[in-house]
């Protein structure tokens, strides 16, 4: 009959097979990594072309891109701040400075959406920092939760020249 | 307290008119307050049933239609501003949709129960069926080696030569 030598490697091909077979099926449909996306997109829907200096009660417009890779169905929350160059803000301090703009939205994992956002700003300011916060609302805690993806835009806003 | 009834009916009049006024003007006081709070309400009732929605997804169902349709009624909510023409029919479309998705969230936990139990089952088949392979192929893998080591063989004419002298480079065990 067969060696046991040739047995063992049969035996051992077979049962690595086997394992990584099984790890699949185990796996499949499961987030090893989840993660949320949050990017600005600039007026005409892409990166680039941002605008740096605006007018006060001028309208500006961009795009929020967000995408959903948690793995679950999450409810997205983007506070629009305006900050200067001596707030803080990191992954796991949002920014404190006044909320302007609010944008809601419900994405089910693997989607992805772009909202358009307009904004005025009713006073001059110099080195502004319009920052984007991402929040969820967290369904334990029944209340909008930091999630720590953030994204920021320079600006200078300026008062129109008078007449 | 009794009423005079001596009394002619114009005199009870103003007393009347002066209590629906007042009747009137709370039930109108009312109304604006209750229009005021729609908005914050349907947001809380949207997220009310965002949290049922999310405890529908543990159990497994697919909520990607039902969320997209809160999705929907949330654009609704957020796109309203003060003094819409048709801020009221929105509000009530929205929370319409809301109570849509709400109604529809005990069919789809039974849905998700059902789709969990039958992943389950298949997962499980499949894991018995690798290892059954798994069995199957440790105790055939030999006889099927052998049975094809045979056949290809199977017009070879055998020779004996040498026999009694061994060969000393032979390291094969038996």
């Amino acid at each position: 009959m067969i060696d046991d030598e040739v047995k063992a490697v049969i035996m051992a091909i077979v049962i690595v097979a086997g394992a990584l077979s099984i790890a699949q099926i185990a796996m499949s449909g499961r987030v090893s990594e989840p993660f949320s996306a949050l990017g600005l997109l600039g007026p005409n829907m892409k990166i680039g072309d941002y605008p740096k200096t605006v007018l006060v009660n001028q309208t500006i417009r961009l795009y929020l891109y967000i995408d959903n890779h948690e793995g679950r169905t999450i409810y997205y929350i983007i506070y629009a701040k305006l900050g200067d160059k001596l707030t803080e803000i990191s992954e796991n301090k949002s920014a404190d400075a006044p909320i302007l703009y609010t944008y809601e939205v419900i994405l089910p994992h693997g989607m992805n959406t772009t909202i358009p956002v307009s904004l005025k700003f009713s006073k001059p300011a110099t080195n502004a920092r319009l920052i984007f916060e991402m929040w969820i609302y967290d369904p334990e805690a029944r209340a909008p939760r930091y999630h720590g993806r953030w994204t920021q835009l320079w600006l200078n806003i300026t008062a129109p020249m008078a007449t | 307290m009794k009423m005079d009834a001596s009394k002619p009916l114009y005199s009870h009049l103003s007393t009347l008119s002066l209590m629906l006024l007042l009747l009137l003007f709370t039930m109108l006081s009312l109304i604006s307050v209750t229009t005021c709070e729609t908005e914050e309400e349907a947001i809380t009732l949207l997220r009310e049933v965002y949290s049922k929605l999310v405890e529908a997804e543990k159990a497994g169902a697919d909520i990607s239609n039902a969320s997209q349709q809160l999705n929907k009624a949330l654009t609704l909510i957020k796109s309203l501003e003060e003094g819409q023409a048709n801020r009221e029919e929105a509000l009530q479309q929205a929370i319409s949709i809301i109570k849509e998705v709400d109604s529809m969230i005990p069919t789809l936990i039974e849905e998700g129960h059902k789709a969990t139990f039958l992943k389950n089952l298949y997962t499980g088949l499949a894991i018995a069926s690798i290892i059954s392979l798994i069995i199957l192929a440790y105790i055939l893998t030999p006889r099927i080696f052998w049975n094809l080591w045979i056949r290809a063989r199977k017009h070879w004419i055998v020779k004996v030569s040498n026999m009694g002298e061994g060969r000393p480079s032979d390291r094969r065990r038996g």
